[in-house]
């Protein structure tokens, strides 16, 4: 409750923001997108593999607000995004949400330069708290 | 075997015949020394005989002429008194006319005797009266000078005597002469040696025949009655020959000087030496030379000498001997003085045998049973009808802790408490009979001292030929292998085991996986439509329940997480400080924004700790949410300190409930609602939270206290309700000099039991 009027203003200003989906589960997909409207951010892209989400930041590394990336996916995957987003100096906020939830993945999360480590399930709450902290931040990163 | 017998019979014919031309000669030989004898004692009786005789008539033959020339004498004085102025020649003639008529009625001196009267005319002797065969001859005329009427030469010189020689016929004769004094006449009685020697040559040729018919009977009275003892002494001395040629031992005798005087071939053969090489030689050169290994075996009286007169000094030695081409033999001599009836030592005389085989059979024995004994297994033979143990080996001893002497009285039953006799027959019979050559199985021995050992068993039953049938069996201690055994059995079990947890780890991981994926939906989509129904209608409520059940899936799901992680986990010894201060910056990333922390491990630097990072971090991390939790959106302050902690002391140890040894302390502390006695009890129950729903795990907690736990370690909670919370974890240190590793103790396997 008493956070209500933080969250208000942090809402306001994120609701610019520009998301971009990476997860191969489709339920997941849903369920990640569905968050991001209950708190207002509508301008979402989803993709379903880490390749695909290069192809869509490499023309604008700028264009978007936050990455929220699973783990385990075919071809390309999430933390191999993330160490690859990181080597081209793109400081892009990336939420990185995996069922593997063990220490040293958020541990290896942590070192490739990952901004939240969430591991799966999480709740609505958990995870659109999470999403205001880091875009009402200075778009802050891990040291790599 | 006929072919032995013909031999025999062969060698007895030999040895007959040549028995009875030695009895032949023996016979003969003695034949001739009889009649030898006889024949000597004749010629000298004969001789003394026919030398009286000689005499007798010499003194006969000397009487006749002295006494006829002392006649003549007297004739001839007479007649030349008578004539007085008669010329000589007249009167000669007239004495020598009275003598001849005189001789003429005389009748003559036996067969041969002869009495002659000559004179010496004109250098010639002529015969003036030859009476010989009771004739009286006349007018026979000898030159002086002829070697024949040697006798009446001597006469006229005028010589009185005896002589053997010829007479004027050139006959040998025994002849005695006498000059007749006062004339130139000589007179001569003689008689022929021939006729003196017949009767002894007579009686000599008389004595010889009955001599030679005495020798004759004496022969064969010998024959008759020594000819027995005489073939007795021939057997006997064959008896002796044939042992002593024959036999396998042989024979020795050397004089007082030790200079070897008979040997029996049998050493010769042995030696390939010749009898002349050994013959005078010292006796230690037929003995060899000590052998020393077995000088013990020698027992030799020091001073032979000393023992003269006692027959019984008797020694015996063993030596080795080279024979001609370099063999070694062994030899053992055994020898005692002999004396003679004095008692002074003529020499010694004894036996020797070549003992090489006996020697080497012995040796071979000995390595073989060195050998035997010397074998690391077990073997013992028993034989087949008392079962009794008629040999074991050393092994075999060590092994049932009993002495030689009482296993010699025992039977392999009496070792097996699991055999009565009638079930090892039962083992042994299909043996005997030839069914099987070998058995091998495995049973139980039971030593003296009562310790039952496992061993496995070979039996084999050995009957070669021509020896008592045994059974060998050797038996080997099968404790380790049995142990090894059931370890193996434990350890594949294990491995089998933690194969199989690896495996279930791998599965429920991944399935784990996949129902986290699968939750998110359900969990976010489930709260979205939630949140968009009316609270208290019924849908809300239903999603509220399912939502619930969903949650409880999650907590599952963390469960067989942990579960899967915890296994196959890797130990090591880790900086502690470094670790947490490591932890502590993921808990600072996930902690609300409200809650500040703030950390001191200066207390703990260069702590060592044995354990698995990832369950380090896991504490830390369900103690700092928890705290943080506790702090809740009121916002607060948690504070971890490191500390270590000497717990060595038992009442301290006792206090913290550890084993006394040095820990690492670390406590979370937070200035949250704090909690009340009822709820401290409970915390460490898992599944009990006080969280609302969605918020708490209510594992969290169980699993610091189970992790804790399994390092040998405590946690303990202090605290009051509005006055904060303080978790106190100890885990004990690792001290590299002591090289002493506190085993983890692994409790909490329950949980997982409980899944599989």
């Amino acid at each position: 409750m008493l956070g209500a009027d933080k969250s208000k203003s942090k809402t306001r200003k994120a609701k610019h923001a520009r998301v971009l989906i990476v997860e191969d589960d489709p339920g997941v997909r849903r369920t990640i997108e569905q968050c991001l409207k209950k708190i207002g951010i509508t301008d979402v892209e989803a993709v379903e593999d880490g390749l695909a989400a290069w192809k869509k930041i490499e023309p604008a590394p700028t264009g978007f607000d936050l990455v929220i990336s699973d783990w385990n996916m075919p071809f390309v995957t999430g933390i191999e995004l993330l160490e690859h987003i990181r080597d081209q100096g793109i400081k892009v906020p990336f939420i990185m949400i995996t069922a593997k939830g063990t220490f040293d993945a958020a541990i290896e999360a942590k070192n490739a330069g990952v901004t939240v480590f969430m591991p799966k399930p999480f709740t609505v709450q958990h995870l659109n708290s999470k999403v205001s902290e880091v875009l009402g931040s200075q778009l802050q990163t891990w040291d790599k | 075997m006929t072919q032995t017998k013909r031999g025999t019979n062969t060698t007895n014919t030999h040895s007959g015949a040549e028995s009875t031309t030695h009895r032949a000669r023996l016979l003969t030989v003695s034949g001739v020394i009889m009649f030898a004898i006889t024949v000597i004692v004749i010629v000298v009786t004969l001789w003394f005989e026919y030398s009286a005789s000689l005499e007798q008539q010499r003194g006969m033959l000397v009487d006749i002429a002295k006494s006829n020339a002392r006649m003549i004498e007297a004739v001839a004085r007479f007649d030349s008194g008578q004539g007085g102025n008669n010329t000589d020649d007249r009167g000669h003639a007239e004495t020598l006319m009275q003598i001849r008529d005189a001789y003429g009625r005389l009748g003559g001196l036996g067969r041969t005797g002869e009495f002659a009267l000559a004179r010496l005319h004109d250098g010639v002797i002529e015969f003036l009266i030859e009476q010989r065969y009771g004739d009286v001859r006349e007018q026979n005329t000898v030159p002086m000078t002829s070697t024949l009427a040697e006798p009446m030469r001597q006469a006229l010189m005028g010589r009185s005597g005896t002589i053997m020689g010829l007479d004027y016929r050139g006959m040998e004769v025994l002849a005695a002469f006498e000059p007749v004094l006062g004339t130139d006449m000589g007179i001569v009685a003689k008689v022929d040696y021939a006729e003196i020697r017949a009767p002894h040559i007579r009686a000599g040729l008389i004595a010889l025949a009955v001599g030679f018919v005495i020798t004759m009977t004496g022969i064969a009275l010998l024959y008759q009655f020594a000819d027995p003892l005489v073939r007795q002494i021939n057997q006997a001395s064959e008896r002796f020959r044939d042992f002593a040629e024959t036999a396998s031992d042989w024979y020795w005798e050397t004089d007082q000087r030790y200079a070897v005087t008979y040997v029996s071939n049998r050493y010769l053969q042995l030696l390939g030496v010749r009898r002349e090489d050994v013959i005078g030689q010292p006796l230690n050169k037929l003995m060899g030379s000590m052998a020393n290994e077995y000088a013990d075996v020698s027992t030799r009286t020091d001073d032979l000498n000393s023992g003269t007169g006692d027959s019984k000094v008797y020694w015996k030695s063993l030596s080795t001997i080279q024979d001609r081409v370099g063999n070694e033999h062994y030899i053992t001599i055994s020898g005692k003085p002999y004396v003679d009836e004095h008692g002074t030592v003529l020499g010694f005389r004894g036996t020797g045998s070549d003992i090489t085989s006996q020697i080497t059979a012995e040796k071979s024995y000995k390595a073989f049973k060195n050998t035997l004994d010397r074998v690391l297994d077990c073997v013992f033979m028993f034989n087949p009808e008392t079962l009794k143990f008629t040999y074991v080996n050393q092994g075999a001893i060590e092994h049932v802790r009993y002495t030689y002497d009482e296993l010699m009285k025992m039977t392999p039953i009496d070792l097996k408490p699991e055999f009565n006799e009638e079930m090892f027959r039962m083992i042994l019979d299909p043996m005997i009979s030839g069914e099987k050559t070998v058995e091998k199985f495995e049973t139980v021995h039971r030593t003296k001292n009562g310790v039952l050992v496992p061993v496995e068993i070979f039996l084999q039953y050995i009957s070669s030929q021509g020896e008592k049938p045994q059974f060998v069996s050797i038996v080997r201690d099968i404790t380790d292998r049995q142990r090894a055994d059931e370890e193996r059995v434990v350890v594949e079990q294990a491995l089998n085991d933690s194969q199989k947890m690896e495996a279930l780890g791998h599965l429920s991981g991944g399935m784990a996986h996949e129902f986290n994926n699968m939750l998110v939906p359900i969990i976010g989509l489930t709260e979205l439509t939630i949140s968009s129904l009316p609270e208290g209608s019924d849908e809300h409520e239903n999603l509220e329940i399912a939502l619930d059940a969903a949650m409880r899936a999650r907590e599952l799901i963390d469960q067989i997480l942990m579960f899967s992680r915890s296994e196959g986990r890797t130990l090591e010894t880790v900086d502690f400080a470094k670790l947490i201060s490591q932890g502590i910056k993921l808990l600072r990333a996930s902690l609300p924004t409200q809650v500040s922390l703030s950390d001191d491990l200066s207390q703990g630097e260069g702590i060592q700790v044995i354990c698995e990072p990832t369950e380090i971090n896991q504490i830390l991390m369900n103690l700092g949410k928890n705290a943080a939790d506790a702090i809740g959106e009121k916002g607060g302050h948690i504070v971890i300190k490191l500390d270590a902690v000497d717990l060595h002391e038992k009442r301290a140890a006792r206090l913290y409930g550890v084993t006394p040894g040095a820990y690492a302390k670390f406590e979370v502390k937070d200035d949250g609602s704090g909690m009340s006695r009822e709820t401290q009890a409970k915390i460490f129950n898992p599944f009990y939270t006080t969280k609302e729903v969605g918020s708490g795990t209510g594992m969290g907690l169980s699993m610091v206290h189970g992790l804790v736990k399994n390092y040998g370690g405590a946690v303990h909670v202090r605290s009051a309700l509005g006055k904060g919370t303080t978790f106190e974890v100890l885990l004990p240190t690792y001290d590299a000099d002591k090289e002493v590793i506190a085993e983890p103790v692994r409790k909490n396997g329950g949980l997982l039991r409980s899944l599989t």
